[in-house]
């Protein structure tokens, strides 16, 4: 071990008494042992002399008045966070309630998840004008006054959907290769078919 | 060391309602507060605010004091505490350059020793002290200011006598370098 640590150790006790004894003994022979001890107790006793240092007893005087300024004003303070933690909470409320009413009218929005709604569709569709579904459904090719010159709207959209040419007519069904007329085609399908045939393009063209 | 029996007195009395109690309990070991936050921090303007948070501290939880511990030591042991988180907080807040420094300079004309000499003394071994890490020099202040023996410095920072004899060691070690340094340098 260096001669400074086992100074250092020396000064602080932290020698048995066997350790103690063969240091003193080394250092009754060592003027440069016994110059840096002497260097370390001087330290030692410039420590001592900062133990007590005369300071402004002012300062501790105002220590207590100083800490109850302090402490008042925490209290007052400590109050903000209580209406700091209200207004958050009553905030991030609000928020979830808005999203959860955004949902529902999501889910209420949502059409034609099964037959019955697209039935519900189907059944209010005759109250429409042949201009506004052209607007509604996007008939760009068709405009306003072929739709009013047509017999119907269903007559347009049954021809179109079924491609219907004279040829393709007369293979059919026995009409006049010389008319489109779809009154003659639906003389021969009955109601029931009539209103499958229909729902069956308004599925397509609408969904 | 204080006594033991007054300070049970005082907690009692403050614990019943006496704030006049919390006074005297103040006025009792404020000096010992101060000056261990002093040498720690190195600078009257830190030492002023870790004093004021030991004492804030010290008013919050001293209803529930346990006396599983002397005062002494419980009050020793929040001051080396908040010392401790003090100086670990400043030099966050230095690396990050948040403090300017002219507030630097501030701190360190700010003082209540007002004798020349004692001042420059005390300048010297603050510069020392603030080279040395915060654990060995923490063990220095204790053992050589504070009067305490390794056993009371284990219970108030809850380490190893081995270890803490170890950081004294250290700690006196890197002084005397430090000292023959400056004495070289002049």
């Amino acid at each position: 071990m260096k001669m400074n640590n086992k100074i250092i150790l020396y000064l602080d006790g932290q020698m048995n008494g066997e350790e103690k004894a063969a240091f003193e003994k080394e250092l009754d022979g060592s003027q440069a042992l016994s110059n840096e001890l002497k260097r370390l107790k001087e330290f030692n006793t410039g420590i001592s002399e900062l133990k007590n240092i005369p300071a402004q007893e002012d300062y501790f005087v105002q220590m207590i008045p100083k800490f109850r300024s302090k402490h008042e004003q925490k209290r007052k303070f400590s109050l903000f966070p209580g209406i700091a933690y209200s207004v958050t909470t009553a905030t991030a409320v609000i928020i979830v309630m808005l999203f959860v009413m955004n949902k529902n009218v999501k889910n209420e929005a949502q059409p034609f998840q099964n037959n019955e709604e697209t039935q519900q569709v189907v059944n209010i569709e005759p109250t429409l004008d042949a201009g506004s579904l052209s607007d509604q459904f996007g008939f760009i090719d068709m405009s306003r006054e072929e739709i009013a010159n047509s017999d119907s709207l269903l007559n347009y959209m049954l021809v179109r959907e079924l491609d219907l040419t004279p040829q393709s007519l007369s293979d059919i069904s026995p009409v006049d290769n010389n008319t489109t007329d779809i009154q003659t085609i639906l003389q021969g399908v009955n109601d029931k078919e009539a209103d499958a045939i229909y729902n069956e393009i308004l599925h397509k063209k609408i969904l | 060391m204080a006594d033991p029996s007054s300070d049970f007195d005082l907690i009692n009395s403050f614990i019943g309602g006496d704030e006049s109690a919390f006074n005297k309990i103040v006025l009792k070991y404020q000096q010992k507060i101060y000056w261990h936050a002093r040498r720690m921090t190195g600078n009257h303007l830190d030492a002023d605010e870790v004093a004021q948070e030991v004492l804030m501290v010290l008013y919050e939880k001293l209803k529930n004091f346990q006396f599983k511990s002397s005062l002494y030591t419980w009050i020793f042991r929040i001051t080396a505490t908040r010392s401790i988180n003090f100086l670990r907080k400043k030099n966050l807040k230095q690396f990050f350059s948040f403090e300017d420094q002219e507030a630097k300079g501030l701190s360190s004309r700010e003082d209540i020793v007002r004798d020349i000499e004692t001042k420059e003394r005390l300048a010297k071994l603050e510069k020392v002290l603030q080279k040395i890490p915060v654990k060995q020099r923490e063990v220095f202040i204790m053992r050589n200011f504070d009067e305490l023996g390794y056993e009371e410095i284990s219970e108030i920072t809850g380490k190893s006598i081995g270890g803490l004899k170890a950081n004294y060691f250290h700690a006196m070690k890197k002084i005397m370098e430090l000292m023959k340094e400056n004495e070289n340098e002049q």
